[in-house]
């Protein structure tokens, strides 16, 4: 009887991991494929403003820069309610194409070709920032058929403050490194508002 | 002696690789039969496999499947996304969580889903779709003791039209929804 026990015992094998093994092998696929294999990140965009003037400041209070950055087919237009940023960058108004039209303050950033001049919009806007060190509010707009790629883009190339102050290629500013404030990036226009497409 | 023939020597050869042949593959089998495939250790790698892609799945708070008519722009952004709602615009229609509210014609929405007149921004449909969404958050905080946040999280197609995202933003302003963030590829390059 004893002798008999033994041998059972002698029988018990490891574990019949073999169908544990299928299903792992069947379920790796399945939740390879439901996975996403891009890395998703958000930019956070203030709540927009559509047609609601700005409260006027009080004499005391210092006027706000209110710094506007329009999209346009051509290329940037930048503007500002609280300040004259043609004196600020020297650059003079431009005159109208068309004399009856009165002359339109703000600053013209024109396309290269059919690329958008993002390291001269962060050569401008740096500037400003320079001589108005505590505004960090910046207005966005479009006209209506800009895509969204582009709002994304200016949002990128105004957020944060790189190693130099101006680039003069594409590529340079491309390959451009965030200047670094404590261990953090420095920050240079982060608050952006979204407002109503130019028409 | 008798000597033996040269196909005599041949077949007896030939007789003897076979009986050779033979035992050795009896022996084979014998230890064949005893051995067994060591799975335990490609067991542990796959169980490890397994959960690593289980716990990424499961902490992923925004989760995009790009396709022909959704396709992220790419951004520097070093942000991760947190659980909130979403308003998806693709290059067809609008999605509120998952649940399509309105179509898109050539990166338009028909003005007849416009409130009042074809100058109003606010879209109707998606309007109904996120103030009951809102009333359900916060619904949700009065019973959980916090506050509603108004956190909306846009997902929209690269190519959509700044005029429809801006009809999109203002009608969840309308629905008491406050503050935005635009879903983006990660580790896209500055101004290209």
């Amino acid at each position: 009887m004893a002798r008999h026990k033994k041998k059972i015992d002698d029988k018990i094998e490891d574990l019949n991991l073999v169908p544990i093994m299928n299903l792992v092998v069947c379920l790796i696929p399945i939740v390879l494929v439901g996975m996403s294999m891009v890395k998703i990140g958000v930019i956070n965009v203030n709540a927009p403003r559509f047609g609601m003037g700005q409260a006027e400041p009080s004499d005391d209070e210092e006027k706000p820069l209110g710094l506007r950055i329009t999209i346009e087919e051509g290329g940037f237009r930048l503007t500002a309610t609280g300040a004259d940023i043609n004196a600020e960058l020297g650059q003079p108004i431009a005159a109208p194409t068309d004399a009856d039209t009165p002359p339109t303050p703000g600053i013209f950033i024109a396309k290269t070709g059919d690329v958008y001049n993002y390291a001269d919009l962060y050569t401008k806007v740096i500037v400003l920032k320079g001589n108005h060190p505590d505004e960090t509010i910046i207005n966005l707009s479009a006209e209506p058929k800009i895509h969204f790629e582009y709002v994304i883009k200016v949002m990128d190339s105004i957020r944060f403050e790189l190693e130099d102050k101006s680039y003069s290629d594409a590529k340079a500013f491309t390959e451009a490194i965030p200047a670094l404030e404590a261990g953090q990036q420095k920050l240079l226009w982060p608050d952006v508002v979204l407002a109503m497409p130019q028409q | 002696m008798q000597h033996k023939s040269r196909e005599e020597i041949i077949s007896e050869w030939v007789a003897e690789q076979a009986a050779e042949h033979r035992k050795e593959r009896k022996t084979h089998r014998k230890i064949e039969s005893d051995a067994t495939v060591t799975i335990n250790s490609l067991m542990d790698a796959m169980t490890i496999i397994l959960i690593f892609l289980l716990m990424n799945y499961s902490i992923d708070p925004l989760r995009v499947d790009p396709s022909e008519d959704l396709k992220l722009p790419a951004s520097t952004t070093t942000i991760n996304p947190e659980p909130s709602a979403t308003v998806t615009v693709t290059a067809n229609g609008i999605i509120v969580n998952d649940e399509m509210v309105v179509t898109v014609q050539e990166g338009e929405v028909d003005k007849s889903k416009k409130q009042g007149d074809e100058g109003n921004p606010q879209i109707q449909p998606l309007f109904e779709a996120l103030n009951e969404e809102a009333t359900r958050q916060k619904e949700m905080a009065r019973l959980t003791g916090s506050r509603f946040d108004g956190l909306l999280t846009v997902i929209a197609h690269n190519k959509t039209p700044y005029k429809l995202l801006s009809e999109v933003l203002y009608t969840a302003g309308q629905a008491e929804f406050q503050k935005f963030k635009f879903a983006v590829v990660k580790d896209g390059s500055r101004g290209i």
